[in-house]
């Protein structure tokens, strides 16, 4: 039995307690971003802002070559990685999920466990391993293939795109994983019994039911690697430069209004691709798992 | 079916690789080289030693951006689980377009990448004058836990049952009491898989600590400041690297055995 009131209470209840969340997020998220934005239209003046609105921080890295092509090496140097990290992760969760279903949680859990090193120790493991005196150019000289170290392995585009995939892998199998384990046997058998051959059943049942994983990844991977600055200014040399290596050259130079111009450009074109992305794939595989 | 052996033969040979080899290979120089005899990193083996360790949890900076990053992992985990469980119940159970548009709303900070956050909260402290410190960068990892927690937990709340709530609530228990004792031990494994996610994360955060730390380090940001700079630092590291493997790998298993986690 409700009560008259039953309803209004209920929603004031449910208002109530999404409040406090709420309002956290708009008062650090929203007004923080909104000063940001606001700061980025303004005179670029070191150490101080000074309110007058001006395009100018915007017309410059529109025309100016030195901003334009870290934003599109940015783009180029994460699509890479994220198509790689798909082809590289995708047999692996097949594998565990279709395969060898036993063998699925456990290998998940080898799996995180790399990952509890924190990400720039594991760089800078790579750098002993790629970099010029690091392991790889030392075998490599032992064994005579070549007469003097490999360089373009580090300090490039080559080893970001490396330490991306090293980083990001195990966040690749797990979604791809918990997808092909959700799609259920007898779609498969249902196939078979029709006739289908593996590359049919493959093409129609598999891929169009992966879906939500790849939009996974690419929420998860793609969109947060584009504004990644400790990988390429660790390993990236110059032509590892990315955009987020620049927002915090000038942010740590206070030159806040260029940075911030920067960072609006960089919020606008993940918040551009993650409307795209949601248009491709439909909303409701954001819920489905 | 032949094809379909030589299929397998291919994925286990590959699996194994990619695993073992290309996931494991850094994890396994730090581990290794950690007890080699050398003051700095060279790719050859000096002999064994503990030193490292030694020195590691003997220094000052070291320990303290240690329990600096516990500290702002706890905090953000537990503020962030009482923050978001609520919004979690709404977005699942509501419905209609408001719902649609809260969602939105929610999700912004989690589909951004995290410097966007660490940039604007540095302008946003710098520009309110407040001075930062080991709070005001666990303030900012709790902007992007919060639709974490909702994005983790909002597939398991999909499969509870509300009639079983409206019965316990129809039998004369508070909204608190239903929570409590009706959703609470159905929900708790998934709040505890959450929970270590966010810990996790917080704990390993980088880009927003970088931008909102005071003068105390947190772990990953002191690491960042002196790994390019001093050589024979990383010894000291990778000590430390290891102790974090082996004491999270035997937490993570404990949890995992003990069934208060479901992964998948």
């Amino acid at each position: 039995m409700r009560r008259p009131t039953g309803e209004s209470l209920q929603r004031l209840r449910i208002f109530l307690s999404n409040l406090p969340a709420s309002a956290y997020i708009f008062i650090m998220f929203y007004v923080s971003i909104g000063i940001l934005i606001a700061i980025s239209f303004t005179v670029p003046r070191k150490y101080i802002v000074e309110w007058s609105f001006t395009l100018e921080n915007y017309v410059r890295i529109f025309t100016d070559p030195r901003f334009l092509s870290p934003i599109l090496n940015t783009f180029l140097i994460v699509t890479v990685a994220t198509i790689l990290l798909i082809i590289v992760g995708f047999p692996i969760a097949y594998y565990l999920a279709r395969v060898n279903p036993n063998l699925g949680i456990k290998l998940i859990f080898f799996l995180i466990i790399p990952v509890e090193v924190n990400y720039l120790i594991r760089v800078y493991a790579w750098r002993n391993i790629l970099g010029e005196n690091g392991f790889l150019n030392s075998l490599l000289l032992s064994l005579g293939v070549i007469d003097k170290p490999l360089t373009f392995l580090f300090y490039s585009w080559f080893a970001v795109v490396i330490v991306l995939i090293h980083e990001w892998l195990p966040y690749v199998v797990i979604p791809f994983y918990v997808n092909l384990v959700g799609i259920p046997r007898q779609l498969y058998e249902a196939a078979m019994d029709l006739g289908a051959n593996r590359w049919q059943i493959f093409r129609s049942i598999t891929l169009p039911l992966v879906k939500p994983a790849v939009l996974t990844v690419l929420f998860i991977v793609f969109i947060p690697s584009l504004g990644e600055f400790a990988i390429p200014s660790l390993v990236g040399g110059e032509s590892g430069i990315m955009l987020g290596v620049l927002i915090d050259r000038y942010l740590s130079d206070f030159r806040l209004a260029f940075g911030a111009a920067l960072s609006f450009i960089l919020l606008l074109v993940t918040m551009g691709l993650s409307i795209l992305m949601i248009k491709i794939f439909g909303y409701e595989a954001l819920y489905q798992r | 079916m032949e094809t379909s052996r030589l299929l397998k033969i291919a994925l286990v040979a590959y699996t194994a690789f990619t695993v073992g080899f290309f996931i494991y290979l850094p994890v396994a120089v730090i581990i290794v080289y950690s007890f080699n005899d050398v003051p700095f990193f060279i790719p050859e083996w000096r002999g064994f030693t503990l030193e490292w360790f030694v020195k590691a949890f003997t220094r000052r900076d070291v320990v303290t951006s240690l329990w600096n990053s516990l500290y702002i992992a706890v905090f953000t985990t537990a503020v962030s689980l009482a923050l978001a469980i609520p919004p979690t119940f709404y977005v699942v159970r509501g419905r209609g377009r408001v719902k649609d548009l809260y969602m939105l709303y929610l999700m912004l900070p989690f589909v951004i990448p995290w410097i966007i956050i660490g940039v604007s909260l540095y302008i946003f402290y710098w520009y309110l004058g407040i001075e930062k410190s080991l709070l005001t960068a666990a303030l900012g990892h709790i902007v992007y836990s919060i639709p974490l927690i909702v994005t983790l937990l909002a597939p398991r709340l999909y499969s509870l049952d509300p009639d079983i709530e409206r019965a316990s609530m129809d039998l004369g228990a508070t909204p608190w009491q239903t929570f409590r004792y009706v959703v609470f031990p159905q929900v708790f494994p998934a709040i505890v898989s959450a929970a270590i996610i966010t810990f996790i994360w917080s704990f390993d955060n980088f880009v927003i600590s970088y931008y909102t730390l005071g003068g105390e380090l947190t772990w990953p940001v002191w690491v960042f400041s002196v790994i390019g700079k001093q050589r024979n630092i990383f010894p000291v590291v990778m000590a430390v690297s290891t102790v974090i493997i082996l004491v999270s790998t035997v937490v993570i298993a404990y949890i995992v055995k003990k069934g208060y986690v479901d992964i998948l």
